[in-house]
């Protein structure tokens, strides 16, 4: 056996987060993700999810803690992630194409590549024909499909969601986790590892090879459950719904 | 019908056109010849000259508030009204307070003869022309975006009338309104120097009050007095935006829209004033005897109006206001038709006056941005130092800079500058607020998200100017250089025609020509083709240039998607 175990990818250790007039919001929280999971995190609204994701992603500061990327501390962004927005965050005198390119752009990647790579990943979410358009143009569904692209062109190792299908209908959404399941287990992408937000258990059982529960006042995490069914998962049958009523009665 | 009691606007109307007929045939050619003394610059009689100021600013404002919340509503409410009013606002706002300086003597004086009515009556007047035009659109646009659920509400209640405006109209417009009030007011007491003493050729009024205190004690040269004059100039704008502005804004924020992006945040002036409010038997009686009846008639007002057109007696009164509206205005530009009947001298330089003030304002413009935008991207991007640093940038702003104009033109011409320079730093005082408060606001409003995944995404640099920034700021940079440029065509006036130490310092310009026009020769034609001139100019540049910038700004840069 090998005598150094490896790095985790992504370490929380005792992070925590107050505002500056005393009020304490999150942590302390500790934990690992390693390499080939998908986690999900899910809560009440208010528990902190998209604080804790925005610390995961270096855009929050903390208070106290540290955050370990393969055993490496981080100190800001830390940009080998990415993160999606509920909000979808567009640019919205951006085209398609110049969103999802915007993060190359940013790395000073010469225009012809950067288009080249950003097309792959348009290609991929199901874009393609909509590269000039703008993101009013879109119907909700498709501007996540470009918020995702734009997160995946960058090849994060670790690619944070942050609630990514709340602002979608029911059918949309459906679709969306189903494309994202699709890419993240056909490994057609490079990211390691994956954190989702949500507030739905359901999403959580069906795409989560781990579930943490967060509760508020301050956010924490007080259950951290793997999920074994194997995929593909099947929301209707009787394991599904047997995980999603464990976890239900854990939040209650 | 005819049984039925006369209702007040009647009543009101009615009077108007009596008045107005006997004006009419009244014939008295010689009431506006009288040479007014000048001041007494004793300090005792200071806090005198500043209670006129103040008292005529507050009657032109409170004027103006209510010709711009029942104009802007019609214009709001009602298509045929808004193809009349905004573009008739659109140009008198484009022109100068001078070229007002005919209306106000040829109407008012003549009215109410050259007494202390007419006179004051001609002054508030002038200070309505330089504050109402933004209250009309504020009024309007409020009330063009209402959300349309909103709107759809109230239609589905049938909230009409007095209820209709407390609970729908007062409340969408009570924010933009109490804003733009504020940025009135500061212009208002801009342009006061020149509404207080009133020119026209051998016309002269002079009126008791701050703005022609310092006016004369700069022109005499006289720097303890105008030193005194300034002094008491800022505290009168310190007090008013300290217990006026800044809690009136505050109360006015209570009632924005609240989004997902920008949920309401607590303040600290807002439960301080409620509290105050609340206690203050004053401000009930106020509202009950004051506020209430008036917000009643506007919307009967603004009901005969909107309705009334319909009906025959609706029309005819409306006929005979236009009839004597048009005809007063020909009576008073009759005066001058021998005058018009000949070549004017001078008349051949205004394109090239035209030019060169405009040039003088680009350069001006330049000048406005290159500080304005550094400071406003310190000041917004920083919520902390927005919270301590806006109010006191507020404060300064207020002060009108027209007070210090024959100091600065002393000064940069006894360092060896020309009157060009002078002229071109003193019309920028009259652009860098409306940029910087505007750049301010743009910044503050960049989305969190946007910013985060800029961040995110390792933006830096002049890629992030490109990408983030400069496009998220290009709405605000864009109404900012319009407003901007307005005021700037307003201030060309008073900036290149300055009068310091008994000498007018002046540089060829259409400023300096409309003042010679209006001070020194009162050539009506004269006045009458600058004024045509530049307004037809300001028009056509907006047009060309602020109107596609405006709409691109809409169509691809406004932060919705």
């Amino acid at each position: 056996m090998a005598t150094e175990t490896p790095q985790p990818l992504l370490a929380l250790r005792e992070i925590s987060k107050s505002f500056p007039n005393g009020i304490h919001i999150l942590g302390p929280i500790s934990i690992i993700v390693e390499e080939g999971e998908f986690v999900v995190i899910i809560g009440p609204s208010g528990a902190g999810k998209s604080t804790m994701l925005r610390t995961i992603t270096g855009l929050t500061d903390l208070t106290s803690g540290e955050i370990l990327y393969k055993g490496k501390r981080i100190w800001g962004v830390n940009h080998k992630t990415a993160l999606v927005f509920q909000s979808f965050a567009l640019f919205p005198w951006l085209t398609v194409m110049e969103n999802v390119a915007l993060g190359l752009e940013a790395q000073g990647i010469e225009k012809a590549a950067r288009q080249k790579r950003a097309r792959r990943y348009i290609d991929m979410v199901g874009l393609d024909g909509y590269e000039r358009a703008y993101p009013r143009e879109l119907s909700g569904g498709m501007k996540q499909r470009v918020g995702l692209a734009r997160a995946l062109t960058v090849e994060p190792e670790l690619l944070c969601m942050d609630e990514p299908f709340s602002g979608l209908d029911a059918l949309t959404a459906s679709n969306l986790r189903e494309q994202l399941l699709d890419i993240w287990l056909s490994k057609q992408i490079v990211t390691k590892a994956i954190v989702l937000v949500t507030h739905s258990v359901e999403e959580a059982v069906l795409m989560g090879d781990r579930v943490l529960l967060m509760a508020s006042k301050p956010g924490r995490i007080v259950a951290d459950r793997p999920v074994t069914l194997p995929r593909p998962r099947k929301p209707k049958s009787p394991q599904f719904e047997e995980q999603v009523d464990q976890l239900y009665s854990l939040i209650v | 019908m005819w049984k039925r009691q006369l209702n007040p606007i009647d009543v009101g109307i009615g009077l108007l056109v009596i008045g107005l007929a006997i004006v009419l045939f009244r014939d008295s050619p010689h009431v506006y010849s009288l040479e007014q003394p000048e001041l007494n610059l004793s300090v005792g009689y200071l806090p005198f000259y500043a209670l006129a100021s103040v008292a005529r600013m507050i009657v032109a404002m409170i004027l103006s508030l209510i010709v711009g919340l029942v104009v802007g509503y019609m214009a709001a409410v009602n298509r045929r009204w808004s193809q009349i009013i905004l573009p008739a606002a659109d140009i008198l706002q484009s022109v100068p307070v001078l070229g007002f300086f005919p209306a106000a003597i040829f109407f008012f004086i003549r009215i109410f003869g050259n007494n202390a009515v007419g006179v004051e009556l001609a002054a508030i007047f002038l200070i309505v022309t330089s504050v109402l035009w933004n209250l009309i659109f504020a009024v309007y646009e409020s009330i063009t975006t209402i959300p349309q659920d909103l709107q759809l509400a109230s239609r589905q209640f049938g909230l009409q009338g007095y209820i209709q405006w407390t609970r729908v109209v007062l409340p969408a417009v009570i924010h933009k309104l109490a804003y733009n009030s504020m940025i009135s007011w500061a212009n208002g007491w801009y342009f006061l120097i020149a509404c207080e003493i009133i020119i026209v050729g051998p016309i002269h009024f002079r009126l008791p009050g701050l703005g022609s205190y310092l006016a004369q004690s700069m022109s005499n040269g006289d720097y303890g007095h105008a030193i005194q004059g300034i002094l008491v100039l800022t505290l009168v704008m310190v007090a008013f935006h300290l217990f006026v502005w800044s809690p009136l804004n505050a109360y006015a924020s209570r009632f924005l829209y609240d989004t997902a992006e920008s949920p309401a945040r607590p303040g600290h002036g807002r439960s301080r004033l409620r509290f105050y409010m609340a206690r203050s038997r004053l401000l009930h009686v106020v509202w009950d005897r004051g506020i209430r009846p008036l917000i009643r008639s506007m919307v009967s007002v603004l009901r005969f109006i909107l309705e009334g057109g319909r009906t025959k007696r609706g029309s005819a009164i409306a006929w005979a206001v236009l009839a004597a509206f048009v005809l007063s205005i020909a009576w008073g530009v009759s005066g001058s038709v021998r005058d018009l009947s000949k070549p004017t001298p001078l008349m051949q330089d205004i394109p090239l006056a035209l030019m060169l003030s405009f040039l003088r304002l680009l350069a001006a413009y330049v000048l406005a941005l290159v500080w304005t935008l550094p400071l406003a991207m310190w000041i917004g991007r920083n919520e902390r130092i927005a919270r301590h640093v806006l109010p006191v940038v507020e404060v300064i702003a207020s002060i009108p800079a027209t007070a210090f104009f024959p100091l600065i033109v002393l000064f940069i011409i006894r360092r060896g500058g020309d009157m060009n320079l002078a002229a071109i730093i003193l019309v920028t005082t009259g652009m860098q607020w409306y940029l910087l408060f505007n750049l301010i606001a743009g910044i503050r409003a960049i989305p969190e998200d946007l910013q985060q995944i800029s961040d995110s995404l390792g933006l830096k640099g002049i890629t992030k100017w490109k990408r983030l920034i400069l496009p998220a700021i290009y709405p605000s940079l864009v109404t900012g250089s319009l407003t901007a440029i307005g005021g700037g065509w307003n201030a060309i006036v008073l900036s290149e025609y300055v009068v310091a130490e008994r000498r007018v310092y002046s540089v060829h310009g259409i400023g300096a020509l409309l003042d010679y026009a209006t001070y020194e020769s009162g050539n009506l034609q004269l006045i009458v083709m600058s004024i045509t001139a530049m307004v037809l100019f300001i028009l056509i540049v907006n047009r060309l240039v602020w109107q596609p910038a405006y709409e691109l700004a809409q169509r691809r840069f406004a932060l919705n998607y």
